[in-house]
């Protein structure tokens, strides 16, 4: 019997190296990952001879693994060192809105760059400060190894931390259950069709419009790192994944309005 | 060949099989103890150990690596999941086996079996809708806290927990219970002089490993606790724990990036916390029961 599961198990593997000979890891941003999940299978039955296997974890890690070569691709919207980027190639995807999101009884809807940057880094602790009701401002964040929490540290607080006090959720998901349960909560979300029971706050002059969701100030650009010597199989996986029509469906905007 | 050499060869085959598979799982284990032991003993001699176990500080992208408040986290939400959880277990276990007919049992039992079998995620989603605002109104506060993640966490271990102390409650031989109550012992002098007398050890066992669960529960308690990295000020702020903190990071800190052998700290923290766990069942387990 053992002899026969071993012989099956040899015959199984064997015949999978045959018929798939090529495996190709994606590791990175989890961010991304429905927009790869959507696009990968009609790829694979375009290329029967390749099998691709997708894995989250955080955009730092993904580019760690794809130089390190524990992965072929690296989902990531936080841009890579200068060391790191030198042997990688990147396949922009195009422009994912980050949204900040208030919960309903804040009463504001509309703050400043300089209020936003008050507000997020824990400067400003009451809503009435900003032209809101009494109630205390409780920040909602990612944790560090989040490409939009990266984003927001560098262009809005100009690399100063998002507030020591914030809660920290892992997921976009989770973040905006927060917000909408947590009154005088405010957080940034990587832009979903489903935002609801929540204010969607006006930054300056700039209002958030889903048709034209490209012109948004504030966005990360999620890419596809490859190794420059990576094989043509894994570049051109990387290209075809990257020119996806799938993207707009989630939320990805073209670079260029 | 004789059926009887047949059999020989057939044991021979099983016994190096067997061999094999016992020698790979005290491999893995060597390997896991070593990984973790070799990355902890990389980082405290760079860091420091008192500076890394006793700092209050932790802040990876700039090099502060102190693990105290969650090693405290840890433990607080540990014991407050085990004071809420132990005596609801513990009701369960006694009206199911004593005050309940005989014949409700067995449903009972598969009941609480599915509530074990629930996903942590599950308990998450239900904690940031339902307990952290009951939190919220009981403490103040924003909700999340370790009184909401010791709350979570309770009701994960409460259904292990009661399943654990029902099975030592259905060893009592009911001759005992009957004694009690023929010598004019009241019910409720039954329950705590005979019943659960008998039943200390496995109870006390029982308790360990709900300890050991709540100790490693990371995902419910990651979406409740607030994820702060300073010392938690009362039961109603937010902290983190390790496993939450292990889950929070490990995302920054892949393998081969600067800081990473900290994970190895907290999880060779944790690893060693679970086996003191075991080694305390394992001298319970030993005594006789009664």
């Amino acid at each position: 019997m053992f002899f026969l599961l071993w012989w099956m198990a040899i015959w199984v593997s064997h015949k999978g190296i045959s018929e798939r000979s090529v495996h190709i890891a994606i590791s990175g941003s989890s961010a991304l990952l429905p927009v790869i999940k959507e696009e990968l299978p009609a790829w694979e039955i375009r290329h029967p001879e390749v099998r691709v296997s997708v894995t989250g974890g955080g955009s730092w890690a993904g580019l760690a693994a794809v130089s390190q070569r524990r992965a072929d691709i690296g989902m990531s919207d936080i841009v890579p060192s200068e060391t790191m980027a030198r042997g990688m190639l990147g396949y922009p995807l195009g422009r994912l809105p980050v949204l900040f999101i208030g919960n309903q009884c804040t009463g504001v809807n509309k703050v400043s760059q300089p209020q936003l940057q008050q507000l997020l880094a824990g400067d400003i602790g009451n809503w009435r400060q900003v032209g809101g009701g009494d109630t205390s401002v409780i920040v909602v964040s990612r944790p560090l190894s989040s490409g939009a929490r990266f984003m927001i540290e560098r262009q809005i607080l100009k690399g100063r931390s998002v507030s020591p006090r914030a809660i920290i959720q892992l997921s976009n998901g989770a973040l905006y259950k927060t917000v909408r349960g947590t009154p005088g909560a405010l957080g940034y979300v990587e832009w979903r069709p489903d935002l609801k029971g929540v204010v969607v706050m006006a930054v300056g002059s700039s209002r958030f419009d889903r048709t034209r969701g490209n012109l948004w100030p504030y966005y990360t650009e999620p890419t596809l790192y490859v190794r420059r010597d990576a094989p043509a199989i894994v570049k051109q996986l990387a290209a075809d994944l990257s020119h996806s029509p799938a993207k707009a469906k989630f939320g990805i905007y073209p670079a260029q309005p | 060949m004789t059926v009887h050499q047949k059999n020989l060869r057939t044991e021979r085959v099983q016994h190096a099989l067997f061999l094999a598979a016992a020698a790979l799982l005290i491999a893995l284990g060597f390997a896991f103890w070593g990984t973790l032991g070799w990355g902890a003993l990389r980082f405290f001699l760079r860091h420091g150990l008192n500076r890394t176990i006793l700092g209050l500080r932790y802040h990876p992208i700039r090099g502060q690596f102190g693990l105290l408040p969650f090693i405290i986290g840890s433990l607080a939400v540990t014991l407050i999941a085990t004071v809420l959880a132990y005596p609801l277990a513990l009701s369960v276990a006694i009206t199911a086996t004593m005050v309940l007919p005989r014949r409700w049992l067995s449903g009972i039992r598969q009941a609480v079996a599915s509530l074990a079998a629930i996903p942590s995620v599950i308990f998450g989603w239900w904690g940031l809708a339902m307990v952290v605002p009951l939190v919220r109104n009981l403490g103040g506060g924003t909700g999340f806290s370790v009184a909401a993640a010791g709350m979570v966490l309770a009701a994960m271990i409460v259904p292990t927990l009661s399943l654990l102390a029902i099975h030592a409650a259905m060893r009592v031989p009911e001759r005992w219970v009957e004694g009690s109550l023929a010598l004019g012992a009241t019910p409720d002098q039954t329950l705590g002089r005979v019943v659960l007398r008998s039943i200390r050890a496995p109870l006390v066992e029982a308790g360990i490993v709900a300890v050991g669960r709540a100790l490693g529960e990371t995902m419910a308690v990651q979406m409740v606790i607030g994820g702060q990295t300073f010392m938690p000020r009362s039961v109603f702020a937010p902290g983190s724990t390790l496993t939450s903190e292990i889950l929070n990071d490990i995302g920054l800190l892949p393998p081969g990036a600067l800081g990473h052998h900290v994970l190895d700290v907290m999880a060779l923290l944790l690893l060693l916390a679970m086996y003191g766990l075991v080694l305390l069942v394992e001298r319970i387990g030993g005594r006789e029961v009664g």
